[in-house]
């Protein structure tokens, strides 16, 4: 069994003094395809912001890397460095959709060219390239932001509702080249409330329960 | 006293002949504007940034006092740096009063709570989305305030050309630390007052013209760019 890379410990999180959650433990190993399912106002989108350090939680201990435990803000820049954050509605910058895609790579270990073209034919978005990312529509805009997530070659892909507006065709092509991520030794941690169609990608599903209880149920 | 239509006319007839006097002023007013809006619009931009999105101590008591800035009436600045600048002044050796760098200091705090307040204003009000797809990219700090700025270009040009709006138009700090000196520190609000008391309105309302084209054609500029800004790769 692979060694998780990130494993959170009591974690908890309050908006203006109303808990959404406390307590949570859970951990994340290479390759895993984790659902994150759960009622709305449940946390999913505070757990997924959290773990890719945009968002800081009430409370929390954080373990990467086999170090030892740490606080959300010890751990804030390695949680950054090593996801990317897709928003349920993802944002493009205001230039060519070419430009877009060339801001992955500031990360640290971003895709090799060769794979990058892959990955643009793939999600067939080549015919994009020179177009205002701003004037797609919200299907070419989640399957632009899937590619970008993914040049950046993040350890751990965080999608918040990445299959809302795409079309059946183009979805059988972006659970391909996510399952090629994931063979990569990337880990997926998406919320999606269309289950059935997360299914062929994921292995995991963590449940928050309305009582506050996050549970795992395997799904393999 | 010559009717307001004979003004008028004879004021178009002088911006139209190019009369030296009348265009030296209308440089000098550019000139230092231009210079100060160069000067303050980084700084109150990098200022509302950090104000918008960073915390540090004492970050709610500058957001209070860039807004109370923005009421600090011209005349109390200029009286300030009279003060300051004049010859038994902590700064009267520089030796900068009646001068234009002087006006360009003015200015320069004129429009940097104008500036810093109004890009606030869009940084608070903006989508959370820029920054966060900027810092989940994994792009430095310097590139994040880049990308936003541009993301919001239009709002904080708009707080710029604001800035610029301010500081053109006024009369009581030019006139304190530039001194109304002819070819030198006179510009077109301070020749205007001048005008004004001497009863000759005719270059009084030729400058007052091109104020008014001024602040036409930068708020056409903004309105522009927002409206093409789609075509504009």
């Amino acid at each position: 069994m692979t060694q998780p890379f990130l494993k959170v410990r009591q974690l908890s999180h309050s908006y203006n003094g109303r808990e959404v959650f406390s307590d949570f433990k859970f951990s994340l190993s290479t390759g895993d395809a984790v659902l994150l399912q759960g009622e709305n106002g449940a946390g999913k989108t505070t757990i997924l912001k959290i773990l890719s350090g945009l968002l800081e939680p009430t409370a929390g201990n954080f373990v990467l890397a086999n170090q030892s435990g740490t606080t959300y803000k010890m751990s804030k820049d390695q949680l950054r460095s090593q996801s990317i954050y897709l928003h349920q509605q993802p944002f493009l910058f205001d230039t060519s959709v070419e430009k877009n895609l060339a801001y992955a790579g500031d990360s640290a270990d971003v895709l090799p060219l060769q794979a990058q073209q892959t990955v643009i034919a793939e999600l067939g978005i080549q015919n994009l390239l020179g177009h205002n990312a701003t004037n797609l529509s919200i299907g070419q805009k989640q399957r632009v932001a899937i590619a970008r997530s993914l040049f950046s070659n993040p350890r751990l892909l965080i999608l918040d509702e990445p299959f809302t507006a795409i079309d059946k065709d183009s979805f059988v092509n972006v659970v391909s080249v996510l399952k090629q991520y994931k063979n990569r030794g990337g880990t997926i941690l998406l919320v999606s409330h269309q289950h059935d169609r997360s299914f062929d990608l994921i292995n995991c599903c963590w449940c928050i329960h309305p009582r506050g209880v996050l549970y795992c149920v395997s799904v393999d | 006293m010559e009717s307001l239509f004979d003004a008028t006319l004879d004021a178009l007839k002088l911006l139209i002949s190019f009369d030296a006097d009348l265009w030296q002023i209308i440089w000098v007013s550019y000139s230092v504007s231009v210079r100060a809006i160069l000067i303050a619009a980084p700084f109150a931009i990098i200022t509302a940034y950090l104000l918008a999105f960073h915390q540090f101590i004492f970050r709610r008591a500058f957001i209070l006092l860039v807004e109370t800035w923005l009421a600090l009436p011209a005349v109390v600045v200029g009286l300030t740096l009279y003060i300051m600048l004049s010859r038994s002044g902590p700064m009267g050796d520089w030796g900068l009063l009646f001068t234009q760098t002087a006006m360009v200091i003015g200015q320069i705090i004129l429009a940097f709570p104008i500036i810093a307040a109004l890009t606030f204003a869009v940084f608070k009000g903006c989508d959370e989305r820029i920054r966060e797809t900027a810092i989940t990219l994994g792009l430095p700090e310097w590139k994040t305030i880049l990308i936003t700025i541009r993301e919001l270009r239009f709002g904080i040009l708009a707080a710029v050309v604001a800035g610029f709006s301010r500081i053109i138009a006024e009369v009581g700090c030019a006139l304190m630390v530039g001194g109304n000196i002819l070819n030198y520190t006179r510009n077109m609000t301070t020749a205007i007052a001048l005008e004004t008391t001497k009863g000759s309105f005719t270059s009084g309302i030729a400058l007052g013209f091109v104020l008014l084209l001024t602040a036409l054609l930068l708020n056409y500029t903004v309105f522009k760019l927002g409206s093409d800004k789609n075509h504009l790769l």
